[in-house]
């Protein structure tokens, strides 16, 4: 069926289109802030699509307007302030409406948007975007606010100005219905007698002009913003809100989180016993309940945290609060050579990385979104919180204290400071290194004011990440997990064999470490054993770190089976007993202090997430910048982890 | 579509952003025939003209050009965004660390770091007939000379 075709066509991953032929295609244009999204949502509703243009990492959004008599393709271009481009995102729009770029489709007609509170800006981009030749409709949007803001706008006069249809739409109006008749007909929609000029001074005289004749009005200042702006950026109260929002945030993330994720943990548990109980070949069994649920679900786990997460940001987002946000962060950011939008998506990589990377789209510059995403990993994701609780468990005293302060918390918190001060070192010295090829872009950021936030734009933008993450993270976790269990029970121990050794066949435990000791993933643990001894890791803890490939917090599980803990979910006291043989023949603790401390400050700066390296390729076109991302964090988690190894073994 | 229609090539849109660039020289130079430094500090150097970046808080200006020193895409991007010489520009306040700083243009609130606000250069005093004063009789001195 047709309509299925428009929306599913090709829709996983990078692709140049796929849809429908016959439909006519329109392009809706606009600067960033006019309500294009909210105009792209209503009239497209579930139907859409989104994707990457070819070649470059600016995301794609189309979708099918059901209109009176068919049906359309709609595609949302970049939100974009010139047909001039300063970036990737708005090289797309200028190349899409360009007539001589046979690369991409050119469309039937275009609507432009044009914020009414800002009309005359909006009329700068109309006057370029006429200069194409295309048929062009206008929308005009926020009617409601620039009433409310005492300003006015006569539309039809605005229509008889400018030459092309005009629509004013907002909720629950009459606009929409002419929107829709209008949009099946590009090639009726009435084309000025002369374009608008081209030259800077002349056009916006024009567009003054064209302004005045349709009776326009500029709104007052929104007293509203003004009044909630006066506290949320005043120096010292805006600070401490900003503090506050961020505590807030990382609260909503962990504690809301946590049952929901709980709730996840258990039923793929509930999943894994099912499959046991009815799969009889023990083998079968161990790979559907070990490799395949256990390796969804421990991606799926993350889902409640990146949807609260999106949540959030998407709100703020909404509101208007974002920008503000990084505003005030702006300052900071742009010392180690970023700018304050880079701070979103290093806060979002609390959480995950990979929302992180994916939300580094809003930064303009194509050279900080990779700096941006070069750095996010480094932020304390929460797959390391389990590996932490057990390491720190292990290392500190639980009821040690340095003043007020439990010491486990200290611990913990100066961990998470690590990543994030790492972070902001390494995006400096990406900065230097970097920095001379390309002249830096300049720094400019809309303040909108504060509206009322669409559900329906939240719920969208929510959904597409979470299902963006899952189709992501699910397929690249899956596999490395399946690929994980081959190594760990690779090659199959028969019965005659492990009795010859010496193991008790009926205890399980006996042959699930026999197995372990003898599989292809010890070999490859052994193999390592020259690149970790510094750092005080023998075989065994090489395979759990070879585990976290798959999810950093699988190596706590993985510890646990080889530890053979009577819990696996609290390995500790298992962990604490093993002991290793130095090559001069004295025995210590496997898990001394020095090599715990190398354990930990290796996973604060190892790039272990085989999903977020998928993503940052996905992001960045090409391998060039994962393999650059996972070369130089485990030479950084190699060197910081021997520091630590050496300096704790000076300490203690 | 009509015939008339011109097509926007991309050597237009650099022609009309060199358009903008040169309203720097609209900035015009001071009595002795200088123009701006080279450097892209925030010292003023048209006698009677200041860089936006000193306004204070609360204070406005009306844009009379840009600096020969901002780069072009640069001035032709604030252009778009609603920097355009002739309108009067607010500051609306500063970030907790003095940079960057909000600026109130034809209805668009829009946060600009001082690098780039002080490439743009206004005539202190928001009277937009004393800006229009201003430039005609420096057209007149421009053409007596």
């Amino acid at each position: 069926m047709r309509r299925h075709a428009a929306s599913h066509g090709g829709c996983h991953g990078e692709d140049s289109g796929g849809v429908t032929v016959d439909a006519p295609r329109i392009a809706l244009v606009g600067s960033p802030n006019t309500g294009k999204t909210t105009l792209f949502n209503a009239l497209t509703g579930l139907h859409q699509k989104t994707g990457n243009y070819p070649g470059v990492t600016v995301s794609r959004a189309e979708g099918v307007v059901e209109t009176p008599r068919g049906r359309v393709v709609l595609e949302d271009l970049p939100g974009s302030y010139s047909l001039d481009p300063i970036s990737p995102d708005e090289k797309v729009v200028t190349d899409v409406l360009d007539p001589d770029n046979h690369e991409l489709p050119a469309p039937d007609g275009v609507l432009v948007m044009l914020d009414s509170t800002a009309l005359r800006r909006s009329l700068g981009l109309l006057s370029q975007v006429l200069q194409m030749g295309l048929p062009t409709t206008a929308v005009v949007s926020f009617t409601d606010e620039l009433a409310r803001r005492g300003g006015s706008c006569d539309v039809e006069a605005l229509q008889r100005a400018l030459g092309i249809p005009v629509v004013a739409v907002v909720s629950g109006g009459s606009g929409r219905t002419r929107l829709l008749e209008l949009l099946d007909e590009p090639s009726s929609w009435a084309t000025p007698p002369l374009p608008p000029p081209l030259e800077p001074e002349e056009s916006a005289a024009w567009a003054a002009s064209i302004a005045a004749a349709a009776g326009y009005r500029s709104p007052e200042t929104d007293a509203r913003t003004r009044a909630i702006d006066a506290v949320l950026l005043h120096p010292v109260w805006g600070t401490l809100t900003f503090a506050a929002v961020m505590f807030l945030f990382f609260q909503i993330i962990f504690t809301v989180a946590a049952p929901l994720q709980g709730w996840v943990e258990e039923a793929f548990a509930w999943l894994g016993a099912v499959a046991g109980e009815h799969i009889g070949n023990e083998w079968v069994r161990s790979f559907v309940a070990d490799a395949v649920i256990g390796g969804v679900g421990g991606v799926l786990v993350f889902v409640p945290q990146i949807a609260l997460l999106f949540v959030m940001v998407s709100f703020l987002e909404s509101v208007g609060y974002l920008s503000r946000a990084a505003f005030l962060m702006d300052r900071l950011m742009s010392r180690v050579g970023l700018e304050g939008r880079a701070f979103v998506a290093l806060l979002s990589s609390f959480a995950c990385a990979i929302p992180g990377i994916m939300a580094t789209r809003t930064l303009p510059s194509s050279r900080d979104r990779i700096a941006t995403m070069m750095v996010a990993p480094l932020m304390t994701c929460s797959a390391r919180l389990p590996v932490y609780v057990l390491l720190i468990g292990m290392l500190v005293p639980a009821g040690a204290s340095v003043g007020p302060f439990g010491l486990q918390g200290v611990a913990m918190f100066g961990l998470y400071l690590l990543g994030a001060v790492s972070a902001m070192a390494v995006a400096w010295v990406f900065q230097k290194v970097t920095g001379r090829d390309e002249p830096l872009l300049p720094f400019y950021m809309e303040i909108p004011p504060y509206r009322v936030p669409s559900l329906r734009n939240m719920a969208r933008a929510v959904w597409d990440a979470c299902a963006h993450f899952v189709r992501k993270a699910a397929t690249v976790i899956l596999a490395t997990a399946v690929i994980l269990w081959l190594l760990l029970n690779l090659p199959i121990q028969g019965a005659a064999q492990m009795e010859a050794a010496g193991v008790d066949t009926a205890d399980e435990a006996a042959v699930a470490v026999y197995t372990l000791d003898n599989s292809a993933a010890a070999s490859v643990g052994r193999a390592l054993e020259p690149v970790f001894e510094p750092l005080g890791f023998d075989w065994r803890i090489n395979v759990g770190v070879l585990s976290s490939l798959a999810a950093r917090e699988v190596f706590v599980a993985t510890m646990g089976q080889i530890a053979s803990a009577s819990d696996p979910e609290n390995p500790q006291a298992s962990l604490e007993q093993m002991t290793v043989t130095e090559p001069d023949g004295s025995v210590r603790p496997l898990f001394d202090a020095p090599t715990i401390a190398a354990l930990l400050v290796f996973f604060v700066y190892a790039m272990q997430c085989m999903a977020t390296l998928a993503v940052m390729r996905r992001e960045t076109g090409g391998w060039k910048w994962p393999v650059i991302a996972f070369v130089y964090m485990f030479a950084l988690a190699w060197t910081m982890g021997f520091l630590a190894h050496t300096v704790v073994g000076l300490l203690v | 579509m009509s015939a008339a229609v011109r097509r926007l090539t991309s050597r237009d849109m650099r022609r009309a952003t060199g358009r903008v660039v040169s309203l720097a020289a609209r900035g015009g130079a001071d009595a002795n025939g200088d123009t701006r430094g080279h450097h892209l500090g925030c010292a003023p150097d048209h006698t009677g003209d200041v860089v936006l970046s000193e306004l204070e808080v609360g204070s406005s200006g009306v844009i009379v050009g840009f600096s020969s020193a901002l780069r072009p895409e640069v001035a032709r991007r604030l252009f778009d965004l609603g920097f355009v010489p002739g309108v009067e520009v607010t500051v609306v306040r500063r970030a907790p660390a003095q940079d960057p700083v909000v600026f109130r243009a034809d209805g668009v609130d829009v946060a600009l770091r001082c690098s780039e606000a002080c490439g743009v250069l206004v005539a202190a005093g928001h009277n937009p007939d004393e800006f229009v004063l201003r430039s005609r009789r420096r057209a007149l001195l421009a053409s007596a000379s």
